[in-house]
């Protein structure tokens, strides 16, 4: 699950972020916080020095989809995860987002008010007066 | 006023509606103005009753008549009496010329053998038919005639002719220098008062006031940051929380305004002291209430303004709030404040006993920062040690302990406090109230068996009257004082009276030395120094020498007889007084005993608005809790982790201040009897206190958690 703004613990280190959902999942604890700075490395999110509540939203986002990642989910649901980002970042976990389906062999769900991310989806559905329906590309 | 000054008015007010923790906050901003309104306002009370008992002393005063007085316009003479332990005045009058006005509270002289008596001693001596100890009740004495409604007072115009040696001759009822009778003799002086109650009262409503402000201020300190981004000055901040607090202070004030409102209607009876507050004194004051409460407002928004406290780093522009930082000052006046306590044995007396309030004070309000320091620090080590082994719940929680303590301040200020408040207030009551316990325990073992009865109206034919009327198996001895008071004192009586009392009767005199307890504590009574105490034995009344005293002795253990031979002991002789031996002790320290349950009033109270400050605390810390915890519960349905989670977080910190605070409260205890020379330490409360506050602090904890999985179910992501 990655959320629109985040939900990382800022009094926690972004490798500590990531590590703690693979820990909570039963994983050992070096195997964790090895797979949560190869993830974090992998998204280009820097593993050392720099506190969570110092990450840029771009950065924010990538740790949270790290986070998302570390337990290696059949099913990935992101909530507006380019919501609270500027151009450049958006561009950048849009993209980190929809190739996760093949690099990962993982499916993808993702709830978006920004059409250009919506556009990236295999198979898009919109929601207009509580009705869902599948639109055509 | 500009507009931009009432936009940030406005804002404030709706921030103070619509924040994430503005129910809490502004509940909290309620509770403090109201507790420092009713303080403020309890100050005001005691100014009125002072005010108003002083009034009414110089109006029923006695005002003696100097020796350039030929006759004076009334003979006075004041007994001591008792309804249990508790004493009150018997004022015998006997008016000289009918042109002197009586005392306030009466509407007439009382007639020969008649009494009046205040409303209190006729409700408290019910049982031991104070309605007749004294002659032929005439009536009520009105409030005017009292020091307060609750005071117990009897006049008393007793059926004598003449004989009016040793009574005191007056001018009149009120003036100038007149005498303090009743209740008046023993009152503390009102700045003792007021210092006592603002050492507890005073001291708790600050305390709550400063959580109260401190309560949901991560959304307050938002806006600081994001005003200070704009540019905003310490004005502009100032007029945000001015908004946001102006309403729950007014509310506050309006609902601790109630209790002095009570007191203007009616008498209030304090429970535990007991002491009746007067509607007149406080009716006679009103006009300052409307200052008080606008004075308790004014507190209220200037600690919502001043204790927003924000500083910047010097590295950039972004404030730093209190909550993740503790002020180094505050270790310092700790040190200074343990070091005043320490130092109170070699101060001079008063200089001492100030240092030791003082240093107590400081010491116990910084004492919850240095827990903080410790609790930072065993954050920090308690992080290190769960990122090593990979335990969540730990990692979390030692993160967040390190990176916040001044929420834990906030957590364990009340907890800490309370201790120490609890600890201290048991050594002094127990200080206060043990000679009081020791007569106590004394009489009870004794009971009834040894009555005194004294009249300086004792002749032989009420004295035959008055043995007529002893319940069976009561005996008489009569007592001789001579008026050499280096003279040793004589008793007379029969072997018949001395049965039971001494081992063996015969000859013409008979030591109490060898006999039982109630011989013993006839030699204690009536021994001077040095002297020994003989019975002279006559199986005569008739051969007595004239008796000041006599002494009425019944079977060990008997009760109940003292209000039936005072009441005889009335109706025999003009001016009786009746005492069990050590009643002047048990009566002496019914003060204290006074003192003592002033003292657990003030305690109740005051844990009872730490106890809300608690509450306070607690529920914003469980705001901040369940936020950040919610999120985690996607990764993992188990609650054992979020209730990992709140032992780490919420318990581990408040266990380690229970265990800062028990240790200095039974240093400190034990430092106060060693240094007092009384009073002792109870090691069993203290270890009750420790297993409440313990307990206490795994009760925040599960409520912590039970609260973040509840809210876990239905949490959803919002914006900033």
């Amino acid at each position: 699950m990655v959320f629109q703004f985040g939900e990382l613990l800022p009094e926690l280190s972004p490798v500590e972020n990531v590590a703690i959902a693979a820990l909570l999942a039963g994983q050992p604890r070096r195997t964790a916080y090895e797979n949560a700075k190869t993830l974090l490395y992998d998204l280009g999110v820097p593993v050392t020095g720099t506190p969570t509540g110092l990450l840029s939203g771009g950065e924010r986002q990538r740790t949270a989809v790290a986070r998302a990642l570390i337990t290696e989910p059949v099913l990935l649901l992101a909530d507006e995860p380019t919501g609270a980002l500027d151009r450049q970042a958006r561009e950048s976990v849009a993209e980190l987002l929809f190739t996760l389906p093949r690099v990962r062999d993982c499916a993808l769900l993702v709830v978006t008010h920004d059409e250009e991310v919506a556009r990236r989806a295999d198979r898009r559905f919109d929601l207009r007066g509580g009705d869902l329906a599948e639109t055509r590309a | 006023m500009s507009p931009l000054w009432r936009q940030l008015l406005r804002v404030g007010f709706a921030a103070g509606r619509g924040a994430p923790g503005s129910r809490i906050r502004f509940a909290g901003l309620l509770l403090a103005s109201a507790v420092l309104t009713t303080t403020m306002l309890a100050g005001l009370v005691v100014v009125a009753t002072y005010d108003g008992r002083e009034q009414r002393d110089a109006a029923r005063g006695p005002v003696p008549a100097g020796e350039d007085v030929r006759r004076p316009a009334v003979w006075l003479n004041i007994n001591r009496d008792a309804i249990g332990t508790v004493p009150h005045s018997v004022i015998h009058v006997e008016p000289l010329a009918e042109s002197v006005s009586p005392p306030p509270g009466l509407p007439r002289w009382p007639e020969r053998g008649e009494v009046f008596l205040s409303p209190a001693l006729l409700e408290a001596g019910s049982k031991e038919r104070i309605l007749h100890r004294y002659g032929t009740f005439a009536g009520l004495i009105g409030a005017a005639g009292l020091a307060s409604p609750g005071e117990r007072l009897a006049y008393v115009r007793p059926d004598v002719n003449g004989g009016y040696e040793g009574w005191r001759g007056i001018k009149r009822f009120g003036g100038m220098n007149t005498m303090l009778i009743g209740d008046s003799r023993d009152v503390a002086p009102i700045g003792q008062f007021l210092t006592m109650l603002a050492a507890t009262l005073g001291v708790a409503a600050a305390v709550l006031l400063v959580i109260a402000v401190r309560c949901g201020s991560a959304a307050r300190d938002r806006r600081t940051e994001l005003l200070a981004a704009l540019g905003a000055s310490w004005r502009h901040r100032a007029l945000l929380n001015l908004g946001e607090g102006v309403v729950p202070a007014l509310a506050g004030a309006v609902i601790g305004s109630t209790p002095y409102l009570i007191t203007l209607i009616t008498y209030v009876r304090l429970p535990g002291p007991g002491y009746v507050i007067n509607s007149d004194d406080t009716r006679a004051w009103s006009w300052a209430v409307p200052p008080t409460v606008a004075g308790a407002v004014i507190v209220v928004l200037l600690a919502v303004v001043m204790l927003h406290r924000v500083d910047a780093t010097g590295r950039s522009g972004r404030p730093r709030t209190f909550a993740r930082r503790v002020p180094r000052w505050r270790l310092v006046a700790g040190v200074a404040g343990l070091v005043a306590v320490v130092l109170t044995p070699y101060l001079p007396r008063m200089f001492g006993f100030l240092a030791y309030l003082g240093g107590t004070a400081v010491l116990w309000a910084a004492l919850p920062s240095a827990s903080a320091i410790v609790i930072q620090r065993f954050g920090g080590a308690m992080a290190a040690r769960a990122a090593k082994a990979g335990y969540v719940a730990m990692l979390i929680a030692g993160r967040w302990t390190a990176a916040r303590p001044g929420i834990v301040v906030r957590l364990t200020a009340v907890i800490v406090i309370g201790i120490g408040i609890v600890v201290q207030a048991q050594v002094w009551t127990s200080r206060l109230g043990e000679p009081s316990e020791r007569a106590l325990e004394f009489q009870k073992s004794l009971q009834d068996s040894v009555l005194v009865v004294s009249s300086p109206y004792l002749d032989g034919e009420s004295i035959e009257s008055f043995a007529g009327k002893l319940p069976a198996g009561s005996a008489m001895l009569g007592v001789v004082v001579p008026e050499d008071e280096t003279q040793p004192r004589r008793l007379w009586g029969s072997c018949a009276a001395l049965r039971g009392l001494v081992s063996g009767c015969a000859g013409n005199r008979v030591s109490l030395w060898d006999g039982d307890i109630r011989a013993q504590t006839l030699v204690g009574h009536f021994r001077r120094s040095g002297d020994d105490v003989h019975v002279r034995l006559t199986n005569e009344r008739s051969a007595w020498p004239r008796v000041q005293e006599l002494v009425v002795v019944s079977a060990v253990g008997t009760g109940g007889l003292a209000a039936h031979v005072n009441e005889e002991a009335h109706r025999a002789f003009a001016m009786a007084e009746t005492n069990r031996p050590g009643d002047s002790w048990a009566q002496g320290s019914n003060r204290l005993t006074t003192i003592s349950a002033w003292v657990v009033f003030l305690v109740t109270i005051v844990l009872t608005v730490l106890l809300m400050a608690m509450g306070l605390s607690s529920a914003a810390e469980f705001l901040t809790f369940t936020a950040a915890l919610a999120p985690l519960t996607v990764l993992t349905e188990r609650r054992r982790f979020v209730f990992g989670v709140a032992a780490w977080n919420l318990v581990a910190p408040c266990l380690i201040a229970v265990a800062a605070g028990v240790t200095i409260a039974a240093w400190q205890g034990n430092f106060f009897v060693a240094m007092s020379r009384s009073g002792d330490m109870s090691w069993s409360l203290l270890v009750n206190v420790a297993v409440a506050a313990a307990g206490l602090s795994v009760a925040i904890g599960a409520a912590g958690g039970v609260n973040a999985v509840r809210v876990a179910a239905r949490w959803r992501p919002v914006a900033d």
